[in-house]
């Protein structure tokens, strides 16, 4: 199917791209990407890496090739994949090449129609989201057929039908859900004509989401009695959202349900589960503060009830933690609970006026942001069934109370400041709380506290050349202890790109794991191609990008990086 | 086209409404009556790696769900505790200077890529697409093995010298069809009751956090012939009605009780790894 | 492995041969930051230059590039007339500080929401920093991948070289 689809597609592309080419209407284009990672391991004695740990894994390369054609009203592309075998840290199961995302598309006026593969999101993806991560390997896109429709000014409507992408399996067997969708969202202004001209804008919508799965149900045993499970076929999930915005006032939220979902990951409790995502923010010129507050029970949504990875979410589940740029900040980075959590995180953003006293010239940038992420507040259901049992409801919650257990905590400053036009500097400070047995699984160690200082300058040599030194610090007691970092990087404007960087594990309880973790690379782009170059050692880390998280090994090796478009 | 949109909303919404739910009552779950598989092959026997360590606070609830398996399974389920990774680590001092680990547990480990612990391979063999096995997953991957036929017998013969501690173990493997490929056979020392300190969050189990004077069964001690043990064939299949030997001898460690350490051999397939037969025999008769 | 690499520079030989050299702005459904929707067929200036950069709050560089532009921005408009879209590719968990952070910075740029990607990847990217300039006729004729130090000026320098009705040549 795929094979003939693709056969068709490159005829299409062919013939149409070819100046002999007859009866294609004019103006047709085609355009693609090309991105080639690999890496070149070699054993490193230090971080346990040995010829019969690589056990012949000297290599990993994660490859795709995209390639769309347009012309008018209708536009069809492919993407080809190969990761042979997958990059370190890549979840194996992506080893092979193929075509795992194709599609055509017809968008005229107020009707769009896709047949294949395609990306969607309802709201903030509380029901669904399905999108691509290259960088994490993650890819959830939906095979099937979508409809986008706007029948009234200021009304769209989008249906879905289809199924996940999960790795290279084919759908088959019941082996995952279909997924339907319908998403309905109306902006109150355009659709009433009086309320053209308002000040207030209000956006409200509705989504509603069901999968279909047939499995066998599982049995599993309470005291040597043998129990099986009742299994919805069906389950459907729904959501409501509101957007207000007035002058520098903006409400943002959305409240989702869930229906019965026993599943793997929940311990097949039969909860209904919820989700209520909010946040508003106030801004002006050179002021803006935002609060958020989340609220996440049993609202795993999944293909596949029996997978417990994240490979096969059907909804997304924003994480709350603020999310940190410099390396050694990134160290511990919060994952969203899907089971259960709420939490709260203010951010003020505040620029001091330029020409002011403190503000100097060019004006100075803050950032504040705090955050705190609790387990929910659990109650048994019966007396005498202990909270989370299988096969049971699992627990009661109270809506609003914080559970008793920390998951995350952050506070951090930024200062951002330009001094003259040679000179800007950046620097932040943030003390942070990571609960590393819940978010990591790590049973029964404490705790993580840790502070961590950043400084990061930047110094103009001339119009091409610039410098720029980053020096970061962490301090803990606990986990791997302290760190520090240096990086020295040195550009010249607008090809060239070196840099030099170790991170200093010096405080790592374990004397044998003091180890230095450097890395060399060199960068070179021309208009829409990159090329990268770098050597050294990658410490063990999680690599998170929006809500989710992969773990990766250690790893000492040549990785080299190209990526192109035309 | 406003007619068509319409149209095709109020299909769409209609059609999403009448599917759109199973919704549950009270009990979720049914009682079975029958606890063995069915048909039962009496001759199969399945193995169960449980990966612990002793300063995993989850892992006595798995080693639980192993011992609840064992009642059930008796002879048909060979369990081996193999003590690996982060949590099995020895303190230099207190209370967890015990050291588990083996070279053979810690390459397996590796080898499987398990991070979180208590984890489990049943048979080496997937279960619904997954090789790691949380602990919930063991007993329907343990019943689903059980449920098919036998592909080999393995029979262990030893002889132990208490004075020299020296093992000598001769394993003969009769296929019981003809099958392409190479197979291998492993033969590992485990060791019973051996009673040192346990991390635990189970309060239903024992004492928490620290469980002092914690029984460890199973715990794997030495992999005889290797991590991979060693092939019966070299050829490109086996025959039935053929009975392929090998053999391997090993002196027991004096830390051992020999009254307590058994012998588990398998016989596996060289290409996918999985597990086609178990067999396991007392050291001391 | 070598047959991938060969299917994939195939592919990639293939491809650029029949590409023309004419490109235009994609028509992909989008958000403005106030959430009314917004076709990037819409991106206009009168004819004069536009320059549409991808970023995201929290990619360094990104941030670095349009605080760099926003300091030069007004002299840019008054010689130019240069007008910049920044495309946030923020997801829903950073999506909603998008507002709040711009205005703080007081960014004077056209500000669009591109959460999920479609239009990143309808423009054939994956990453951010990627910032493009587009003439005054809708066709883009300059990309650039990354961001670092001084290159602004570089950019200048074509929407320069633009406004006063230049070709530009690949180098």
């Amino acid at each position: 199917m795929i094979r003939k689809f693709y056969l068709l597609l490159s005829g299409i592309v062919f013939l149409s791209a070819n100046a002999f080419s007859q009866g294609f209407p004019e103006g047709g284009q085609v355009h693609g990407d090309f991105v080639f990672d690999a890496q070149l391991y070699q054993t490193d004695e230090k971080l346990g890496i040995t010829d019969s740990t690589l056990d012949g894994n000297i290599f990993g390369m994660n490859a795709y090739g995209n390639i769309i054609y347009t012309n008018g009203d209708f536009s069809a592309g492919l993407r080809y994949e190969a990761y042979l075998p997958p990059l370190s840290g890549f979840d194996k199961r992506y080893e092979g090449h193929g075509v795992p995302y194709w599609f055509a598309r017809y968008d005229h006026d107020k009707v769009d129609i896709t047949v294949g593969h395609f990306y969607e999101q309802f709201g903030n993806g509380l029901v669904l989201r399905s999108y691509q991560e290259w960088a994490l390997g993650f890819d959830n896109n939906i095979n099937g057929v979508r409809l986008k429709v706007q029948p009234f000014n200021g009304v769209y409507i989008k249906a879905l039908a289809g199924t996940q992408r999960f790795f290279w399996d084919p759908f088959e067997d019941n082996n995952r859900a279909i997924i339907k969708g319908l998403d309905g969202e109306i902006y109150l202004n355009d659709l009433i004509s009086k309320w053209r001209t308002s000040r207030t804008r209000i956006i409200i919508g509705g989504s509603f989401v069901s999968k279909y799965q047939q499995v066998t149900p599982r049995s599993f045993l309470r005291d040597t009695v043998r129990y099986e499970y009742k299994i919805p076929d069906n389950v459907a999930a729904y959501a409501g959202r509101i957007n207000l915005l007035h002058g520098g006032f903006n409400l943002n939220a959305e409240y989702a349900r869930k229906i019965n979902d026993p599943s793997s990951l929940n311990n097949f409790i039969y909860k209904d589960g919820e989700a209520l995502y909010t946040s508003i923010s106030y801004s002006t010129s050179g002021f803006g503060i935002i609060l958020t507050g989340k609220r996440i029970d049993n609202m795993s949504f999944k293909s596949d009830i029996y997978d417990d990875s994240y490979a096969s979410d059907i909804n997304f589940l924003p994480p709350l933690g603020t999310q940190y740029v410099y390396s050694l900040a990134t160290m511990y980075p919060y994952a969203t609970q899907p089971n259960g959590e709420i939490g709260v995180r203010g951010k003020i953003y505040y620029t001091i006026p330029k020409k002011s006293w403190l503000g100097g010239k060019y004006g100075t940038k803050f950032e504040f942001s705090y955050s705190r992420i609790n387990s929910l507040d659990k109650e048994r259901v019966e007396p005498n069934i202990p909270i989370d049992s299988t096969g049971t409801l699992g627990y009661k919650s109270n809506f609003t109370n914080f559970g008793d257990v920390e998951y995350y905590r952050d506070f951090a400053v930024k200062i951002n400041k330009k001094i003259n036009p040679k000179w800007k500097f950046i620097l932040e400070y943030i003390n942070l709380k990571y609960n590393i047995d819940v978010i990591e699984g790590h049973p029964g160690e404490p705790m993580v506290k840790a502070h961590i200082g950043i400084a990061d300058v930047t110094y103009k040599i001339n119009r091409k050349n610039a410098i720029r030194f980053e020096y970061q610090q962490l301090l803990s007691k606990q986990d791997r202890g302290e760190w520090l970092m240096a990086m020295l990087e040195y550009s010249i404007s607008p090809r060239w790109f070196f840099s030099i960087m170790d991170e200093y594990n010096y405080g790592n309880p374990n004397e044998d794991m003091q180890l230095h973790y450097y890395t060399a690379s060199v960068a070179y782009v021309k208009d829409a191609t990159r090329v990268s170059l770098s050597y050294g050692r990658q410490r063990e880390g999680l690599i998170c990008v929006g809500g989710v998280c992969r773990m990766v090994p250690a790893s000492n090796g040549l990785s080299i990086s190209i990526t192109s478009s035309f | 086209m406003k007619t068509f949109n319409k149209i095709f909303l109020l299909t769409a919404g209609l059609f999403l409404l009448m599917t759109a739910c199973d919704k549950l009552e009270a009990p979720y779950v049914t009682k079975l009556d029958k606890i063995t598989p069915d048909p039962g092959d009496e001759t199969r026997k399945v193995l169960l790696e449980e990966y612990t360590g002793h300063k995993c606070p989850n892992c006595p609830t798995g080693s639980k769900v192993a011992h609840d398996l064992k009642q059930i399974y008796g002879e048909q389920l060979i369990v081996v505790s193999v003590h690996a990774g982060f949590f099995a680590y020895p303190d230099p001092d207190g209370l967890y200077t015990e050291d588990y680990r083996t070279t053979a547990g810690s390459e397996l480990n590796n080898y499987f890529s398990i991070q979180s612990y208590p984890k489990g391979l049943v048979n080496r063999t997937e279960y619904n697409q997954a090789l790691v096995l949380g602990k919930d997953s063991w007993e329907p991957a343990v019943n689903e093995l059980l449920e098919m036929p036998a592909e080999a017998k393995l029979e262990i013969n030893h002889e132990y010298n208490p004075d020299t501690r020296k093992l000598d173990i001769n394993v003969d493997t009769e296929f019981l069809t003809e099958m392409n490929g190479t197979f291998s056979v492993s033969t590992y020392i485990i060791e019973d009751s051996l009673v040192s300190p346990q991390k635990n969050d189970n309060q239903n189990l024992g004492p928490v956090p620290d469980w002092e004077d914690y029984t460890h069964q199973h715990v794997l001690r030495m992999a005889v012939n290797g991590t991979w043990g060693e092939p019966v064939n070299n050829g490109q299949s086996v025959l039935p009605n053929v009975v392929y030997q090998g053999g391997c001898s090993v002196t027991l460690n004096d830390a051992w009780a020999a009254e307590n350490c058994h012998i588990v051999s398998f016989v596996y397939r060289n290409d996918t790894r999985e597990i086609i037969q178990a067999e396991e025999h007392s050291v001391v008769d | 492995m070598r047959k991938a690499f060969f299917i994939i520079t195939g592919i990639l030989m293939v491809s650029a041969l029949m590409a023309q050299n004419v490109k235009t702005i994609p028509s992909v459904e989008i958000r403005t930051l106030e959430g009314i929707p917004f076709n990037t067929n819409q991106i206009d200036n009168d004819g004069k230059p536009i320059i549409i950069a991808f970023w995201h709050l929290y990619c360094k560089p990104c941030i670095k590039e349009l605080n760099n532009i926003a300091e030069v921005y007004d002299e840019w408009q008054a010689e130019t007339g240069v007008k910049l879209y920044a495309v946030s590719v923020d997801n829903a968990k950073s999506q909603h500080q998008v507002m709040p952070f711009v205005r703080a910075n007081s960014w004077p740029f056209e500000i669009l929401s591109d959460p999920n990607y479609d239009f990143l990847h309808a423009m054939n990217r994956q990453f951010v920093p990627f910032t493009c300039i587009v003439n005054g006729e809708g066709k883009v004729v300059w990309f650039h991948e990354s961001y670092h130090e001084g290159d602004e000026e570089y950019e200048y320098e074509i929407i320069k070289k633009l406004a006063a009705g230049e070709e530009i040549e690949e180098e």
